[in-house]
C-alpha cells in the first residue's frame, strides 16, 4: 500500500512486460530469449513543476516515491490545481488478454512456428541474406494516484516478420513482411503471405528503374497512407506544441477548414492492435476522436496538462514509450477514413503518375516525407514498371487538400520492428492505416 | 564453461522545457545485466535489471540447450578501465545553472519559444568474464537539445540549438545560440541553385556506406560495395574509420565481444579506396575477412553484427578554409531523407543558415537536397574540418545539387 506525500499530486504507474525473441539469421538459431520486466515511472506534482523518477526496484518504490518528493515544494492546495482537478478518476480492470496470454506459449512451440516460415525464404534463391523473427509481448500496466485512479489493463501482440535481402545484378534491394497479429494461434498458416511478398520484391528488385523526378499525382496503398496521416497531419494533431504559443492557437482554430471535403481522419486508443491504449499513461480513459471531420478541424490531441492549457477536454494520448520515461502527448491508432471508390477506379484517371505501395520510414513537420521501399509508375491508368525513389515530400498543409479519392476498405497496420519516434521516446507502438487514397502534387526525387 | 557479465548502467538527470521555463526534472538510474555462459562451441544469454543473481545465471545455463553456436574464445586476460568524466555538478546546481541559461535566452530573444531537453547522462559500460576480461568505460556527458520556434511561426518547430560535450559549456552554447537566433531573424536567398558546398551531420551521409561496408552483407554478395573492395571509389581525401575514441559519446572501447582497435580506431576506407568490411567474430571466420570488432546487440542479446560507430577522419583545414571564401549551406534539420538502393539520396532541408564558414549570415528557405553515393563522397567531397566551428562539431563540407 502506497503512502502518497502530503500536499503533493503523485501518480505511479508500474509496468510488467513480458517478451519472446526468437531470431532465424540466414536459416541459422541466432537469438531466443525471453524477458520478463518489471519497472515503474513515478510522478510527483507540486504545482509548479513534475518530478519524475524511473526505478527497477519496486520493492522499495515507497522510498523512491519519498526520495522523489523532497524535490518538491508541498502545495496545500494542490487538488486545487487545475491540471491536477482535470485528472480523471477511473478505477477498473481490464485484463483482456490474460486467458490467452503469450506467456502461456511455450518457447518451442513459438520456435516451431517460426520453423513453418523457413522453407518459404529457401524457395527463393536470390535472397542473400534473411532474418525470420518471432515476436511477442504481453504488458499489463497498473496505475496509482494519489487522486484515487486505479486501473490495471493489459494488451499484448505476436507476430512473425521476415526480413530479406536479395541482389540481382549490382543492386541490392532490402523486403519484408510482417504477420502482425493479438493471438498466437492466427500467426499459422500464412506462409502464402510471404510467398507473394517475396515474389513482388524479387520482381521490383530485377526490374526496378531510377524515378525521373518531377511532381507526381501519386496512389497510396493503405499502409502508406497511415503513414501519411500520422506524419502529416498526425503530428501536428499533438498539441503540447501549442501549449503558450498564441501563434500557432489562432492557426489551429477548431473549425477551421484544413482538407479536402471527404477527408476525415480518426484517432483511438480503443482499436485492438499497436495503438490499443484503454487508459493512457495518466490514467485517462480512451476514446475515438476526430481529428478531421469532412475537412474541418474537429480535435486534437491531449495530456492533461495541454488540456488544460488549451482548455479543452481529455482525449487520452498521454504515453510513454517505456517505464523509464514520462508520458508526452501522442498519438495511439489514427487512420483516414475510407471512401466509395475502388482502387482500380482512383488509378484509372491518372494518365502518368505513382502508385506508392510500401514505405522504409517517413517523417512529418511542416513538410512530410515518405521513403518508398516499393514504388510504380501509373501509365494510361494502369500500374506500369517498377521505380526507385529516394523521397516523396509535400507541404502537409497544400497536400491535405489535394486528396480527391478514397477506395472504399480501411485496412490498419502496426510496425513490430520500428514504430513512432517523438525527441528521445522511440519507437512507441503506434496503429494506422486507410483506404487506397489518390493525392495530387506530390514531389518525388 | 565461461561465464561472462556485460552490463549497462545509464544515470541521467534530465530537464524538460516547456515554452521557455523548466516544467519538470526526471531522475533516472538504471542497471542492465546480460549474463553469457560459454560451453563446447554454445553460448547461452539471459538479462536482467539490477545486479544479476544466481537465477540469472541459471538462466542463462538454460538456454545452451539451445545449441546456438559460439565456435570463438571469449577474450582472455586483458583488462582496461576507460574513465572520460570530468563533469562534476549536483542536480541542484544543474537546474540552477539552466534556469540561468533560460533566464539569459528568454531576455535577449523574448520572440523565440525554447523547448525541450538538457541532460546529463553518465554511462558505465564493463564486459567481465572469469577468464581474465575486465574491461570498464565510464562517460558523462551533457547533452543541449532546445528547439527553437519564432513566435510568429505557423511551424511545429523552425530550428534547433545542439551541443554536447564533457564539459558545462554552457558560455559556449549561449553564444552558439546568439550567432543563430540573431542570423534567424535575417532572411536570405539560396545563393544559387545547383551543385553548391553543404555542410551536413555526417551520420545521414554515410547511412549508405555504413550499410555497404558491413561484412556479413558483403561477404553474401548483397552490398553495394561487393564488387569494390581494395578498389579506390571515393575521393583521395576520404579515410573512413571504425571510430571508438574520445571523440564518440559513450561508446565503449570494446564491441559486445570484448575486440579492440590499437587507438580504438579501425581503417576502413583510405584515401578513397574501400580497404576492408568491419566484421564481427562470426562474419571474420566465415568469410575470411580481418576481425574489425565491430559486434553489438542489446545487453541480453547474442554478440552480431549490425552497423559500426563510423567517422570520416578530419583533413587539416579548417571550415572556413574548406569553403574558401565562397558561401556554403549549413543544414540543421533535414528530416526524412534516405538512399535509394542504388544510392542516390534525396532530402529536403526544414532548415539551413548560410555561412561563410565563420560567420552565420542569415535563415535560408526551405528546399531539397541531393546527390549520389560515389559523387558525394567523390568529386564532390570538400573535406572533414578540423576545427568545430558550429555547436562544438567538427564539419562535413560536400557539394551537393540545392533547388527548391
Amino acid at each position: 500500500m502506497i503512502q502518497f506525500p502530503k500536499d503533493l499530486y503523485t501518480d505511479v504507474r508500474i509496468e510488467t512486460v513480458y517478451k519472446t525473441t526468437i531470431l532465424v539469421e540466414n536459416f541459422q538459431l541466432k537469438q531466443k530469449k525471453i524477458k520478463e520486466e518489471k519497472g515503474a515511472l513515478i510522478r510527483i506534482y507540486d504545482g509548479t513543476r513534475w518530478f519524475y523518477g524511473a526505478t527497477t526496484d519496486i520493492s522499495n518504490l515507497q522510498k523512491e516515491i519519498d526520495n522523489l518528493a523532497k524535490m518538491a515544494k508541498p502545495n496545500p492546495s494542490i487538488y486545487d490545481d487545475p491540471i491536477v482537478k482535470k485528472f480523471e478518476i477511473n478505477r477498473e480492470t481490464l485484463l483482456r488478454y490474460q486467458d490467452s496470454n503469450v506467456s502461456k506459449v511455450s518457447i518451442e512451440d513459438k520456435h516451431d512456428l517460426l520453423n513453418s516460415y523457413v522453407p518459404v525464404v529457401k524457395e527463393f534463391p536470390q535472397v542473400k541474406m534473411s532474418q525470420i523473427y518471432y515476436l511477442d509481448k504481453y504488458t499489463e500496466k497498473h496505475i496509482i494516484s494519489s487522486k484515487g485512479t486505479d486501473v490495471k489493463f493489459d494488451a499484448q501482440y505476436c507476430c512473425v516478420t521476415v526480413r530479406y535481402r536479395m541482389q540481382e545484378g549490382d543492386v541490392p534491394h532490402n523486403g519484408s513482411k510482417d504477420i502482425y497479429k493479438m493471438y498466437f494461434n492466427e500467426l499459422a498458416n500464412r506462409q502464402d503471405e510471404v510467398r507473394e511478398e517475396l515474389k513482388k520484391d524479387l520482381e521490383y528488385c530485377t526490374q526496378a528503374v531510377p524515378v525521373k523526378p518531377g511532381v507526381y499525382t501519386c496512389v497510396l496503398s493503405p499502409v502508406v497512407t497511415g503513414v501519411f496521416a500520422h506524419e502529416s497531419f498526425g503530428h501536428k494533431s499533438e498539441s503540447d506544441f501549442m501549449v503558450g504559443d498564441e501563434t500557432m492557437k489562432r492557426e489551429w482554430t477548431i473549425g477551421k477548414v484544413v482538407g479536402s471535403t471527404s477527408l476525415n481522419i480518426i484517432e483511438t486508443g480503443l482499436i485492438p492492435g499497436a495503438g490499443y491504449v484503454p487508459f493512457d499513461d495518466e490514467g485517462t480513459r480512451g476514446r475515438k476522436n476526430y481529428i478531421i471531420k469532412n475537412g474541418v478541424l474537429t480535435g486534437r490531441l491531449h495530456s492533461c496538462n495541454t488540456a488544460v492549457a488549451l482548455d479543452e477536454e481529455l482525449t487520452g494520448n498521454a504515453r510513454a514509450v517505456s517505464f523509464e520515461y514520462e508520458p508526452i502527448v501522442r498519438m495511439t491508432t489514427t487512420y483516414i477514413e475510407a471512401g466509395n471508390q475502388t482502387k482500380d477506379e482512383l488509378i484509372k484517371s491518372i494518365d502518368e503518375g505513382i502508385y506508392i505501395e510500401d514505405i522504409k520510414h517517413g517523417s512529418g513537420m511542416t513538410t512530410f516525407t515518405i521513403a518508398p521501399r516499393k514504388a510504380y509508375m501509373i501509365r494510361n491508368g494502369r500500374i506500369a514498371e517498377p521505380v526507385r525513389i529516394s523521397v516523396i515530400t509535400g507541404n502537409v498543409m497544400k497536400t491535405l487538400h489535394e486528396i480527391d479519392g478514397f477506395s472504399n476498405e480501411v485496412e490498419l497496420f502496426s510496425f513490430p520492428l520500428g514504430g513512432c519516434g517523438k525527441m528521445e521516446q522511440f519507437p512507441l507502438s503506434v496503429g494506422f492505416g486507410g483506404p487506397y487514397i489518390r493525392v495530387h502534387g506530390i514531389n518525388v526525387q | 564453461m565461461i561465464r561472462e557479465l556485460y552490463q549497462k548502467t545509464v544515470r541521467e538527470t534530465s530537464i524538460n522545457i516547456t515554452n521557455c521555463a523548466i516544467d519538470s526534472v526526471r531522475k533516472k538510474s538504471i542497471m542492465k545485466s546480460g549474463c553469457r555462459v560459454y560451453d563446447n562451441g554454445f553460448i547461452g544469454v539471459a538479462g536482467t535489471f539490477g545486479e544479476p543473481t544466481e537465477k540469472t545465471w541459471a538462466e542463462a545455463e538454460e538456454r545452451l540447450k539451445d545449441q546456438i553456436p559460439y565456435p570463438f574464445e571469449p577474450e582472455k586476460n586483458r583488462k582496461r578501465v576507460r574513465d572520460l568524466r570530468q563533469l562534476n555538478i549536483s542536480d541542484e546546481e544543474f537546474i540552477k545553472e539552466m534556469e540561468d541559461l533560460l533566464k539569459t535566452l528568454n531576455s535577449e530573444y523574448p520572440d523565440f519559444i525554447f523547448s525541450h531537453k538538457i541532460n546529463i547522462c553518465e554511462s558505465e559500460i564493463s564486459l567481465k568474464n572469469d577468464a581474465g576480461l575486465d574491461y570498464v568505460n565510464y562517460d558523462k556527458t551533457i547533452e543541449y537539445v532546445l528547439l527553437v520556434k519564432h513566435r510568429d511561426s505557423i511551424n511545429i518547430i523552425d530550428s534547433g540549438l545542439i551541443r554536447q560535450g564533457r564539459t558545462l559549456q554552457k558560455k559556449e552554447f549561449i553564444e552558439d545560440a546568439r550567432m543563430f537566433l540573431d542570423a534567424f531573424r535575417n532572411e536570405v536567398s539560396l545563393p544559387q541553385q545547383g551543385k553548391i558546398p553543404v555542410i551536413v551531420e555526417p551520420g545521414m551521409l554515410l547511412s549508405k556506406i555504413n550499410e555497404s561496408l558491413n561484412g556479413e552483407q558483403i561477404g553474401f554478395g548483397t552490398s553495394l560495395f561487393c564488387n569494390k573492395i581494395n578498389t579506390k571509389v571515393f575521393n583521395s581525401d576520404l579515410h573512413i574509420i571504425q571510430d571508438r575514441t574520445e571523440e564518440k559519446y559513450h561508446t565503449p572501447f570494446f564491441d559486445t565481444e570484448g575486440v579492440t582497435q590499437k587507438d580504438d580506431v579501425y581503417y576502413l576506407v583510405r584515401n578513397g579506396v574501400i580497404e576492408k568490411a568491419y566484421t564481427d567474430k562470426m562474419n571474420a571466420k566465415r568469410f575470411s575477412m580481418p576481425l574489425t570488432g565491430s559486434a553489438s546487440g542489446d545487453y541480453d542479446e547474442v554478440p552480431s553484427l549490425s552497423s559500426a560507430d563510423l567517422s570520416i577522419v578530419p583533413g587539416k583545414k579548417t571550415l572556413k578554409e574548406l569553403i574558401n571564401g565562397g558561401p556554403a549551406i549549413l543544414v540543421i534539420m533535414a528530416s526524412g531523407g534516405d538512399y535509394t538502393s542504388s544510392g542516390d539520396f534525396a532530402s529536403p532541408v526544414q532548415m539551413a543558415y548560410l555561412t561563410d564558414g565563420e560567420k552565420i549570415i542569415g535563415k535560408l528557405p526551405e528546399f531539397n537536397i541531393s546527390g549520389n553515393l560515389y559523387e558525394i563522397f567523390g568529386d564532390d567531397f570538400i573535406g572533414m574540418s578540423c576545427d568545430r566551428a558550429f555547436m562544438g562539431e567538427k564539419a562535413l563540407v560536400v557539394k551537393m545539387n540545392v533547388n527548391y
